[in-house]
Parts: C-alpha cells; sequence; structure tokens
C-alpha cells in the first residue's frame, strides 16, 4: 500500500471513530443557590463526591444526595449560577493534576497555577480522596526528619512517616517552625508541600518569596487556599495537596507536608455543613469533624521496601484561642496524630524562641528515629528541664536554695538559653550534637549567661573550622567511646583556647 | 422542613386526585390547596401545574422528548428520532442555530447529544 493510501484509510477509520460519537449526558436543574451552595434536581445517577460541571466552566462537588435533590458545593465564584441553570454530570470523583512540574510552583486547591508563570503541564490525575496505605504496606518510622531546631531536633524528634502536630496560639511561631523545617530539607532528597489553608494572601506571598530566596523551592510546591476564596476551597486544599504528596511518595520519594492550618479547614467545613443542613453538633461542627481529620492524616505513612519505600511526614498546625487545648478540634487532632508541639504565648514573649512546651510536646515514635549520637547527647535533657522548671518555680518563694539546687537552676538557664534559636537559622544535626554535648558537659558553665549565644558561635566555628572529620563522624550516626573522647578532647582544646 | 419541590407537589396531587370524579375531586382538591395555603406555596402554582402536567403524563406512560436542531426538522424526521424512543411520545422541538448542525435529544435527566457543535468541541480537546 502506498503512503497515500495509508494516509486515506487512517483518515477514514478517524472520520467513521468520530461518527459514532453521540455523547450522552446526564443533567440536572438548579433549584436554589445561596453561599456557595446550590441544590438541584435530576442528575439521577449522581456519585458522592462527584465533580459537576455548571454552566461559565466552574466545577462543584457533590456532596449530599437526597431523595430528590443533590446538594453540591461550588468550587470558584457562583454569582452567575442562577435557578434553572443546566448542571451536568462528570463522571470522575474530584481529582487534581499531579506531577513533578508542580515543585516550584504555587497552585490553588483545584491544581491550577496562581503564581503567574504559566499553566503547568502534567499528565497524571490523582483522586483528592484516597483511602490511607494499609497495614501490610507500611513500615515503623526510624529515619530521622531533621527540623534544623535544637529544641525540637533534640527534645521530640520527628521521623519520616510521622505525624507531629504543631499547636498554640496565634502569634506563638507555629509557621516560623514549618519554615524552618522546610528550609532545613535542602540536600536531604526530600519534597516539600505547604498547604495554606484561609491564610492572609499577604502571608503566602512572604513565605513564597522567604523560600525562594533561600534556594528552598526547588523542592517545595505551594497550595494556597485564600481567605477571600470561597469556603470549600479551604475545606478541599489539605487533600489537594495530600494528593500532591501521594504522587511523589508513590515515586519512592520521601515528602514532608505542613497544614497551616486545619482548625480553619474545620471552620471552612463547618461552614459548608450548616449550609448544607447538616445536623450540627459540640461547638456546631458536623458530626463528621474528627473523620474530616484523621482521614487526612492517616494518608501519612512511611511505605516499606515492597511498596516503593517513600514516606509523607505530616506537620498539621491547630490555632487554639486562649492555649486551650481542651477545645473540641485540638483534642481530635491531639489524638489522630503521633504527639505534638506545643507553644506557649507567656514563653514567647519571654523570649524563649521557639516558644516550645516542654512539659506538653511529646513525639509518641519520634525517638527510635533519632540518630545515635542525638540520643546519646540529649537523653537526660528533657528530664533536667523539667526538673529545672518545676525548680525554678519553687526558688522564687524562697531565696536561700541549697549549692546543689542553685547549680541545676543555674544549668537550666543555660539549657534554656541554648535552646533559643532564630527564625530561618536552622543548624545541622552534628552542630546541634557537639552543642548540646558541650553543654551536658559543663563546658559553658564558666561563661556568663547572656554570652551563651556568642561563646556557642564560637565553639561550633572552632569545630567547623579544624575538626570538620569530625563533624562528619556524628553527622553519619556513628558514636562510640571513641567520638565521644575525641569530642571531649576538641571541647578540651577549645576551652582552653578561650 | 424545607419547601417541597414542585415534583412532590404533583406526586401529591396526582395521588389525591387520581381516579376521582364529581364531588369527590372537588373536596380532594379543596384539601390540596387548604394544604398550599398552610405551606404557603400558593403563589407557586403555575410552577405546580406545570409539574403536575408532566407528571401525570408520566404516569400514564407518557415520555416527553425534547429535540433541539440547528434547522427545522421535517415531520417525518421528526417522527423517525421520536420512534427510537417508544410509543408513547410527545415531542416537542427547539431550533438553536448554536448548534451548527445535528441534533440534541432531551428524555427526563439524560442528554443525547448529537450536534456538530458538541463534536467540533470534542475535536478540539483531543487535538489540543
Amino acid at each position: 500500500m502506498s503512503y497515500t493510501d495509508n494516509v486515506i484509510a487512517t483518515l477514514k477509520k478517524n472520520i467513521e471513530q468520530f461518527e459514532k460519537t453521540v455523547q450522552t449526558e446526564e443533567v440536572g436543574t438548579v433549584i436554589e443557590v445561596k453561599d456557595g451552595i446550590t441544590r438541584m434536581t435530576g442528575l439521577t445517577n449522581c456519585q458522592s463526591q462527584e465533580m459537576l460541571l455548571f454552566p461559565g466552566g466552574v466545577f462543584g462537588i457533590a456532596l449530599n444526595l437526597e431523595e430528590e435533590t443533590v446538594g453540591a458545593v461550588i468550587l470558584g465564584d457562583y454569582t452567575h449560577i442562577k435557578e434553572g441553570d443546566e448542571v451536568k454530570r462528570t463522571g470522575r470523583v474530584m481529582s487534581v493534576p499531579v506531577g513533578d512540574a508542580m515543585i516550584g510552583r504555587v497552585v490553588n486547591a483545584v491544581g491550577v497555577a496562581i503564581d503567574g508563570h504559566g499553566d503547568i503541564s502534567t499528565k497524571e490525575f490523582y483522586p483528592v480522596e484516597r483511602v490511607a496505605p494499609g497495614v501490610m504496606t507500611r513500615q515503623p518510622v526510624d529515619t530521622p526528619m531533621q527540623t534544623g531546631i535544637k529544641a525540637i531536633d533534640a527534645l521530640i524528634p520527628i521521623g519520616r512517616g510521622q505525624r507531629e502536630l504543631i499547636i498554640g496560639d496565634r502569634q506563638t511561631g507555629k509557621t516560623a517552625i514549618a519554615i524552618d523545617a522546610i528550609l532545613n530539607q535542602k540536600g536531604q532528597n526530600m519534597i516539600c508541600v505547604y498547604v495554606a489553608i484561609g491564610q492572609k494572601e499577604s502571608k503566602v506571598a512572604r513565605i513564597a518569596s522567604k523560600l525562594q530566596e533561600a534556594g528552598a523551592m526547588e523542592y517545595t510546591v505551594i497550595v494556597s487556599a485564600g481567605a477571600s476564596e470561597p469556603a470549600p476551597m479551604s475545606y478541599l486544599s489539605p487533600y489537594t495537596g495530600c494528593a500532591i504528596a501521594e504522587y511523589f511518595a508513590d515515586k519512592g520519594k520521601d515528602v514532608l507536608i505542613i497544614y497551616d492550618d486545619l482548625t480553619k479547614q474545620a471552620w471552612a467545613y463547618r461552614e459548608m455543613s450548616l449550609l448544607l443542613r447538616r445536623p450540627p453538633g459540640r461547638e456546631a461542627y458536623p458530626g463528621d469533624v474528627f473523620y474530616l481529620h484523621s482521614r487526612l492524616l492517616e494518608r501519612a505513612c512511611n511505605l516499606n521496601e515492597k511498596y516503593g519505600g517513600g514516606s509523607i511526614t505530616a506537620l498539621p498546625i491547630i490555632e487554639t484561642q486562649g492555649g486551650d487545648i481542651s477545645a473540641y478540634v485540638p483534642t481530635n487532632v491531639i489524638s489522630i496524630t503521633d504527639g505534638q508541639i506545643f507553644l506557649e504565648t507567656d514563653l514567647f514573649y519571654r523570649g524563649i524562641r521557639p516558644a516550645l512546651n516542654v512539659g506538653l510536646s511529646v513525639s509518641r515514635v519520634g525517638g527510635s528515629a533519632q540518630t545515635k549520637p542525638m540520643k546519646k547527647v540529649a537523653g537526660s535533657l528533657k528530664l533536667g528541664l523539667a526538673q529545672f522548671r518545676e525548680l525554678e518555680a519553687f526558688a522564687q518563694f524562697s531565696s536561700d536554695v541549697d549549692p546543689e539546687t542553685k547549680r541545676q537552676i543555674e544549668r537550666g538557664r543555660r539549657m534554656t538559653e541554648l535552646l533559643k534559636q532564630p527564625q530561618f537559622s536552622p543548624m545541622p544535626v552534628e552542630e546541634q550534637v557537639v552543642s548540646l554535648f558541650a553543654m551536658g558537659e559543663g563546658y559553658f558553665d564558666s561563661f556568663a549567661l547572656e554570652t551563651m549565644k556568642e561563646i556557642e558561635e564560637k565553639l561550633l566555628s572552632f569545630f567547623c573550622a579544624s575538626k570538620s572529620t569530625l563533624l562528619e563522624t556524628i553527622a553519619k550516626g556513628d558514636w562510640n567511646d571513641e567520638t565521644k573522647a575525641s569530642v571531649k578532647d576538641a571541647c578540651d582544646e577549645w576551652k582552653k583556647a578561650q | 422542613m424545607a419547601n417541597l419541590l414542585p415534583k412532590q407537589y404533583a406526586k401529591i396531587l396526582f395521588e389525591l386526585t387520581d381516579g376521582k370524579s364529581g364531588s369527590a375531586l372537588e373536596r380532594a382538591v379543596e384539601e390540596f390547596v387548604k394544604f398550599l395555603i398552610d405551606q404557603r406555596a400558593l403563589s407557586k402554582k403555575e410552577y405546580l401545574m406545570t409539574a403536575f402536567k408532566e407528571y401525570a403524563k408520566l404516569q400514564q406512560g407518557i415520555q416527553k422528548i425534547v429535540i433541539t436542531s440547528a434547522r427545522e426538522l421535517s415531520q417525518k424526521m421528526i417522527d423517525e428520532i421520536a420512534g427510537l424512543f417508544g410509543k408513547k411520545i410527545e415531542v416537542e422541538t427547539n431550533i438553536n442555530k448554536a448548534l451548527i448542525g445535528g441534533v440534541v435529544v432531551r428524555t427526563g435527566d439524560t442528554i443525547l447529544d448529537a450536534s456538530v457543535r458538541s463534536q467540533l468541541e470534542q475535536l478540539q480537546k483531543e487535538l489540543s
């Protein structure tokens, strides 16, 4: 057959196939629109969570399937939708585009770029709601996820695949911890997803430019549902972020995802639920607000080798009102996660930043993921600090304390001073170990409390300059009597030079 | 309780009046009107009557189809299309130039779209 014949045959075939396409569409009619919610009749075979196409190319999600009507939320502008409009079924459950091209971009809750750098070309779609990986696909958390914050890495270590809640009042540095954790993932072969839920657009812009400046956008995706966008976008965005994270985890990558913050998502879901006439429960949240967060956070996982060995570490953020962690949503999320980082306002204003409450913060699984050197030097730290807090409160009332108590209080003050760390300055784990070791062995005891920061810097620059091989050994996670002795020798050497 | 839909009112009215005549029918309608007043739905009576007519036809096994085409169709063609959907068919026709060619048939909540416009749209989607 000649080339022309071939072309004719192919084209003919195409034409024949094309002519067969009579599209069958199932439609419904809008009978009510209000506050981003519609009720429709028709849509006979509509599924739960199905995407619906409204006039003007706006999508919605069917949430309430009732006897005669379907209730849906509209994702986007709903002002042009009116009674009698035709709504089409798409037959797809809500899904978002995912892919490597997403890295370095800012997208909205439906995966469309909003950073002004053009469309994102991706081939794959992931459903936003997916059942979490089962028991057989998982393995225990065993690799550390270093945040670069001394207080966290030493006291409440986080492992890859863990879910660690960051909880605290407004203005206590919750986002700062999350951003520092992203910055510290540089060169760690991690992908980061930052989900901003109902945040100010200016805050998201500031975070994006900060990450860009630090070169962290090379491995970060930002999903943003702004405060001005309708509630369904805030409701949807964590699931969108999770779907994007799952794409990378399925490829065997380690992913860090931050939900900032889930309180706002719960508010958005409460708004939607009330408008959809679902019965309100405690604090007017619907009955399934627990499931809202548990099904999201359960998708964080550490997959075993058979399933690619990827992981998703989740750092959800919850904002409390007046330090009340026994409100409905905070208690729910505390019980779902593997521990919490509790930040307090008065610590923050006393200058202890990060404003970590050591007593109330825990990590239930991260301990097994801590590196050996860190485990050794930080082992007694938490207990020492807790004792110090108690003694300090006690010593306030009595002026004369015995020398042993005084020494403990003095040590505790230095410890607290050492754990202070400014924002955007994550510290590598080996330097943390050296610093905490020197503290524990009493090398800082002879210096004034106010000069701790400088002294620590001096010690670390001494180590970086002349003991780099030792630092490398610690970074590898080796720790035995020999390394301990050589770190001790090095500290002695430094102390003499002072 | 949310307001009832026209379709639901239509069903109530149909069940009340089905097979009745004379004073019994009058009594049933009276009761239904009282119910409408109770529900504050009397002002919606036009919508209700349209819905009732449709519902009654559906109950008698008459199916309604709406054929939309770009140009006026011959009666023969309409009959041919209607014949594909069964025997008791009521046909409504519309003209919509934007379809360019072909027909769109709607039965209940299902639309069969065989218009040139939708095929062009699909072609565009496949090519992009």
